[in-house]
C-alpha cells in the first residue's frame, strides 16, 4: 500500500477494464476490434479506423525500459516516503510503441530504495502488480527478465 | 493575412520578486495601466482581450477595473506555457481581420507562495490522463521532462555539462538585467554540475524561477502603430502547434516522442513568413526547463536533431553567438510568469531597448511550451 498517494479513478467505462484485469494481475491493452490496432492510454475511439468497438488484449508484460525519472524531494508525503524510487516508462515487448508508465519495483515487490544506478535504458523489465488500495491495483515493472521456469 | 498588419506597441511589467504584496487582480492592473501609457492609448479605447486559459483575473474585472468601454473580442490560449505565443497569436488575427482595433494580453501569477505551486493541488482521485503517470511517481512538470530528457540524452549522447550552458548562458544575462530575480547570483558550471538533483538527470538550475508579477502587451494595427510614441514591432508570422497523437506533458506514446508538437508549429509558422531560421537574430525560447530550449532549437530548426547540446557548449546562445537566446535571463533567471517575459524581451530587442541589447537585431522568434499543444510567433521590426 501506498498511504495517500494520488490514484486513478478505476470506475471510468473508458478504462474499467484495465483496471478489473490489473486486480486480478493480469495487463490488458485497449485494441481496436474492428482493426486490432492496440492504443495507450484507452480512449473511445479507434484514431485509425473510428471504431468505437474496442477489445482488451491480454499481453505479456515483458518490456523494455524506453525511460524513467528519479523524483527527489520535496515531494507530496506518499511519495517523499517512497524515495528514493524510480519512475519507468516500458515498452512493451508485443508492441514496442505501447509505452505505459510504473514504479520500479525490486525482486522483493518494493518500490523503495531503488536509484538511477539500478537501471538502463534498454534493459528487460516485467510487469508486477503493487495494491495501492482496495480497489486500486497499480501495474509497476520489476527489474529484469520474467524467471523462466518460475 | 496576418503577415506584418499589427504591431505590438505597448509593453508594461510590474516589478518582478518571490513575494510581492498585491494581489494578482492588482498587479494585472497595473501591468495592463503600465503597457497602455507605453503605447500611449487609453483604457477606453481596448476593444480585444485576450489571455490564458490559467489566468485567475477574469477579463470582466479587468475591463470595469482600468475603466475599458465596449469590448468586441474575447480571448483564452490554453495550457500553462504553451498559451503565450497563442494568446498573442489570437489578438493579433482579431485585429488583422477588422473585429478589434485595440487589444490587450495580459498574465499576472503569484506563484513564489509554495501553495499555489501546481503539483500542490495533485488530487487524490486522478479522472483524466494524468491517472496514467502521476499515481506511477511522476508527479511534477520536472519529472514528466525528466524522462524526455534521459530518453534524449540515451539518443543523442547529450551530457550534463553541455545541458548546463543553458542555465549558465541565461544567468549570465541576467547579470546585465537589474530587473532579473538572478542578478547579483553567478553561476558557475561546477556549482551546476554539484546542484541538488529535482528529477535527476534534471538538477536545481534546470527548473524556472518561482515568482511573482505581471506582465502585459498593446497590440493595433501596423498603420496605426507607426504614429505611436514606441518603435512599433510586426507581428510577422504566428502558428499553433500540436502533433498527431500528443498527449500534454506526458507525450511518451506517439510514435517519436522526441519530436514535439513544437516541430508541427515550426513547419507551419517558417511555411507562412518571409524569414527564415537563418535570418532570425534573437531569440526567446520557453525555458521553464532547460532541455526544453535544446528541443526547440532543434524543432525551428537552428540545428539538426541531436545538435543542440553541441550548439549550446560552443556558446552559440551568448551574446555574440550564432544565435542569442533569452536575452533576458528568461524563466531561469529573469522572472518565470508562463513565457511573457520572453515576448517583453522580444520587444525591447527589436525597440534596441534592451538591457543586453543584441546589435542591429530586427528579427526574433518567440516560442512557447515545447512538451504542450503550443505557439510561436516570428517578430520583426
Ligand atoms: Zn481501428
Amino acid at each position: 500500500m501506498i498511504e495517500n498517494a494520488p490514484l486513478p479513478f478505476t470506475d471510468d467505462p473508458l478504462d474499467r477494464d484495465f483496471w478489473i484485469n490489473a486486480r486480478q494481475r493480469r495487463l490488458v491493452v485497449q485494441s481496436c476490434a474492428a482493426c486490432g490496432e492496440m492504443r495507450f492510454p484507452p480512449r473511445p475511439m479507434c484514431p485509425h479506423c473510428q471504431s468505437e468497438n474496442v477489445a482488451w488484449q491480454p499481453v505479456s508484460g515483458e518490456a523494455a525500459v524506453w525511460s524513467f525519472a528519479v523524483p527527489a524531494p520535496p515531494l507530496l508525503p506518499a511519495f517523499e516516503a517512497l524515495a528514493p524510487y524510480v519512475t519507468i516508462i516500458g515498452a512493451l515487448a508485443e508492441n514496442s510503441g505501447i509505452r505505459m508508465a510504473g514504479l520500479a519495483v525490486n525482486a522483493d515487490g518494493d518500490a523503495t530504495g531503488i536509484t538511477a544506478a539500478d537501471i538502463a535504458i534498454g534493459q528487460p523489465i516485467h510487469i508486477d502488480f503493487l495494491d495501492a488500495s482496495e480497489d486500486c491495483t497499480l501495474p509497476c515493472w520489476r527489474i529484469g527478465p520474467r524467471a523462466s521456469a518460475a | 493575412m496576418l503577415k506584418d498588419r499589427t504591431a505590438i506597441v505597448g509593453i508594461g511589467e510590474t516589478p518582478f520578486s518571490k513575494h510581492l504584496e498585491a494581489s494578482e487582480f492588482q498587479l494585472a492592473c497595473r501591468a495592463i495601466k503600465a503597457a497602455l501609457d507605453d503605447a500611449g492609448i487609453p483604457p477606453s479605447e481596448v476593444d480585444a482581450l485576450s489571455c490564458y486559459t490559467y489566468e485567475e483575473t477574469p477579463e470582466f474585472e479587468i475591463a470595469r477595473s482600468l475603466g475599458m468601454g465596449d469590448v468586441h473580442y474575447l480571448s483564452q490560449s490554453p495550457h500553462g506555457g504553451g498559451a503565450g505565443c497563442g494568446a498573442v497569436g489570437h489578438l493579433a488575427l482579431a485585429i488583422a481581420a477588422g473585429i478589434a482595433n485595440v487589444g490587450v494580453v495580459w498574465r499576472s501569477r503569484k506563484r513564489g507562495a509554495r501553495s499555489k505551486r501546481l503539483w500542490a493541488g495533485v488530487q487524490s482521485t486522478v479522472t483524466d490522463h494524468w491517472k496514467w503517470s502521476r499515481p506511477q511517481g511522476l508527479l511534477r512538470p520536472v519529472d514528466e521532462v525528466a524522462v524526455l530528457t534521459r530518453r534524449y540524452m540515451h539518443e543523442y549522447g547529450l551530457t550534463r555539462a553541455q545541458l548546463a550552458e543553458v542555465a549558465l548562458s541565461m544567468r549570465a544575462y541576467a547579470q546585465g538585467n537589474p530587473r532579473a530575480l538572478m542578478g547579483g547570483r553567478a553561476l558557475s558550471l561546477d556549482e551546476y554540475l554539484g546542484a541538488r538533483m529535482i528529477s535527476d538527470p534534471l538538477c536545481l538550475y534546470d527548473n524556472c524561477l518561482e515568482s511573482d508579477g505581471a506582465i502585459a502587451l498593446v497590440l493595433v494595427r501596423a498603420d496605426r502603430a507607426a504614429d505611436g510614441p514606441q518603435p512599433p514591432v510586426h507581428i510577422h508570422a504566428f502558428s499553433q502547434g500540436m502533433k498527431a497523437q500528443h498527449q500534454l506533458m506526458t507525450d511518451y506514446h506517439s510514435a517519436d516522442p522526441l519530436r514535439s508538437s513544437s516541430w508541427s508549429c515550426a513547419a507551419n509558422l517558417w511555411r507562412q513568413s518571409d524569414i527564415g531560421p537563418g535570418d532570425i537574430d534573437v531569440a526567446q525560447l520557453y525555458d521553464a526547463f532547460a532541455p526544453l530550449v535544446l528541443f526547440s532549437l532543434e524543432a525551428y530548426g537552428f540545428c539538426e536533431r541531436g545538435e543542440a547540446g553541441d550548439l549550446a557548449a560552443r556558446g552559440e546562445l551568448r551574446p555574440g553567438g550564432s544565435l542569442p537566446v533569452n536575452t533576458s535571463g528568461g524563466s531561469l533567471s529573469e522572472v518565470y510568469l508562463h513565457g511573457m517575459n520572453l515576448m517583453t524581451e522580444a520587444v525591447k530587442q527589436l525597440r534596441g531597448s534592451a538591457h543586453t541589447q543584441i546589435a542591429g537585431a530586427k528579427t526574433c522568434l518567440v516560442t512557447s511550451c515545447d512538451t504542450t499543444p503550443n505557439g510561436a510567433l516570428i517578430l520583426r521590426n
